[in-house]
């Protein structure tokens, strides 16, 4: 933040000095504090290993509310609180003045214990647990799901390996499904390069560790992720609505975990090189994921400018799927910003809820 | 700029002086964003070459090899301390976690049969109009916690906003099955 005048007064200059003092204080602070996140009102109902799931408190009376419960996956990678970034941006503080019963399942931070954990175990062991308990608090034998980036990959394998659990509506946000195309993105044409070896990252690491992670989500746009987005902030340290946004975000991204090594080699492994979850050859504790079995109604939203999860990765689940009622989504924005920008209330959001609204009842 | 320079009194060398630095420094900033916008396209055609990819790759790896015997060594020593100190190692942290979590798993399924087993009882209870439904409808203290979020009544807000902005975007698409 750059004064555009030059103090001409003893009284102007003196202005100015604390105008910078303030900014430097402002700096300091969002640069090295952790915003107050995830403030929607919740209650923890569940919990297994560092499993986590939450139900957040319903501010619509019972009559009210859509019938069907709403049950929120999110990555492995990342904490979930972007969805409930911060009052007035969160997606949960949305939907649930909307009318629906929120559940939000934390799949918490993976200790070095939990380094075997496969996708085979965070489906058939945590998340059927996990709708079992949505079904029993709720009083609902249906429900809806929303997986967001591996979150989706997660809630697409539940759906084709449990088509009649009761799931009547799939909703998959950025979901990186298909891996066909080779030079579609920076992380698919890395993990397809002949010198990486995911075996032996997670020999060395066991869990692997999330600042490579990070490393890798921000060297896709390196100029933005280390130079302009600190820029913005610059640029902008007089505008309190933009640097507490600027500093909400930057909490959670700095925010990292580490991803269990066993899913990590899996991932890389059978998605990203082998391509086996589109072609019906995955198989996850000897069943065969078969995406024809989904029958749910399937909202797919796909980010037109994802540069983690291109397009071409979403988009072909359409065509693998049974369901009869099906709608593809493609908003404007990225892989984050698509769900937690300034113009997901506007567009995203609005647009998940009156989809979801009127197959809720 | 020169707009601007015509507005400016020529006698008054301070507003002169402002109106140059207010000038400079929108070149300066646009310049800057150019520059970087040009800096950016280049640095992710650079990420997503193959160049790069190898590049990132045979470094990872050098660098994993490199770096396994000093940590095989570590683990080594560590190992004889904690054992020498008759402290528990890593390994023994981590398989008590594991039994742990074991338990937890079985204690969830406990708690599902419980379930079930109320479930049942529910609908036996309900479905015998003649028993006192108030003496033997069992209920358990967690669903009635949750009741109790029930009561922070609020005006639920209107429905039809995500019909509106529909019409605002064009690149919502409906895809019936089969046509793709």
């Amino acid at each position: 933040m750059v004064s555009s005048q030059v103090p001409l007064t003893p009284a102007e200059l003196q202005s100015e000095l604390q105008q910078i003092e303030e900014n430097s204080r402002t700096l300091l602070r969002v640069t090295t504090s952790r915003a107050l996140v995830a403030q929607t009102p919740k209650q923890v109902i569940w919990t297994l290993n560092k499993t986590r799931l939450y139900r957040y408190i319903p501010v619509v009376p019972a009559e009210q509310r859509h019938k069907v419960p709403l049950l929120l996956v999110f990555a492995l990678m990342n904490k979930p609180y972007i969805l409930d970034l911060r009052p007035g941006n969160s997606f949960i503080e949305y939907m649930v003045k909307q009318g629906y019963d929120v559940y939000l399942l934390d799949w918490g931070v993976p200790g070095l214990e939990d380094k075997d954990l496969k996708f085979d175990d965070y489906v058939l062991d945590y998340l059927t647990r996990v709708i079992r308990k949505v079904k029993v608090v709720s009083g609902s034998q249906e429900f809806s799901m929303l997986g967001w980036c591996i979150g989706a990959i997660l809630t697409t394998i539940y759906a084709a390996l449990r088509p009649d659990d009761g799931l009547k509506n799939l909703l998959l946000l950025t979901a990186p499904l298909d891996f066909t195309d080779k030079k579609a993105g920076g992380f698919v044409r890395w993990v397809n390069d002949k010198s990486f070896d995911p075996g032996k990252i997670v020999s060395a690491f066991g869990n692997v560790p999330g600042e490579m992670i990070d490393y890798g989500a921000k060297a896709l746009k390196p100029v933005e992720n280390y130079i302009g987005s600190y820029l913005t902030l610059w640029d902008n340290l007089d505008n309190p609505r933009i640097v507490e946004s600027w500093h909400a975000m930057n909490t959670w991204v700095t925010d990292l975990i580490p991803m269990a090594g066993a899913t990590y080699l899996q991932l890389i492994k059978e998605l990203y090189q082998e391509n086996r979850l589109i072609q019906g050859k995955m198989v996850i504790r000897g069943e065969r994921v078969d995406l024809s079995r989904i029958h749910a109604n399937l909202l797919n939203v796909i980010a037109l400018g994802d540069h983690i999860s291109p397009p071409c990765q979403s988009e072909s689940i359409m065509t693998k799927v049974s369901s009869q009622d099906q709608f593809l989504l493609k908003v404007k924005g990225g892989h984050i910003g698509m769900m937690a920008g300034s113009g997901a209330l506007k567009f995203t959001w609005p647009h998940i809820d009156s989809w979801l609204a009127e197959r809720s009842e | 700029m020169s707009d601007q320079l015509e507005t400016t009194d020529p006698r008054d060398p301070f507003e002169t002086m402002n109106t140059l630095w207010e000038a400079n420094l929108k070149n300066w900033k646009s310049m800057r964003d150019t520059s970087l916008e040009s800096w950016s396209k280049m640095m992710i055609d650079m990420v997503n070459s193959d160049e790069y990819s190898q590049a990132t790759g045979q470094w990872l790896d050098t660098y994993l090899t490199m770096s396994q015997p000093m940590k095989r060594i570590i683990d080594m020593t560590m190992t004889q301390v904690l054992t020498g100190l008759n402290m528990p190692m890593r390994s023994d942290v981590t398989s008590l976690a594991e039994r742990l979590t074991n338990i937890e798993m079985r204690m969830d399924d406990q708690d599902a049969k419980l379930d079930d087993i109320l479930h049942t009882m529910q609908a036996l209870s309900s479905s015998n109009h003649t028993a006192d439904v108030s003496t033997v409808t069992p209920t358990r203290p967690n669903n009635v916690a949750h009741a109790s979020g029930e009561t922070h009544a609020v005006k639920i807000k209107s429905k039809n906003t995500g019909a509106s902005s529909t019409s605002q975007t064009d690149a919502v698409q409906h895809k019936p099955k089969g046509e793709h």
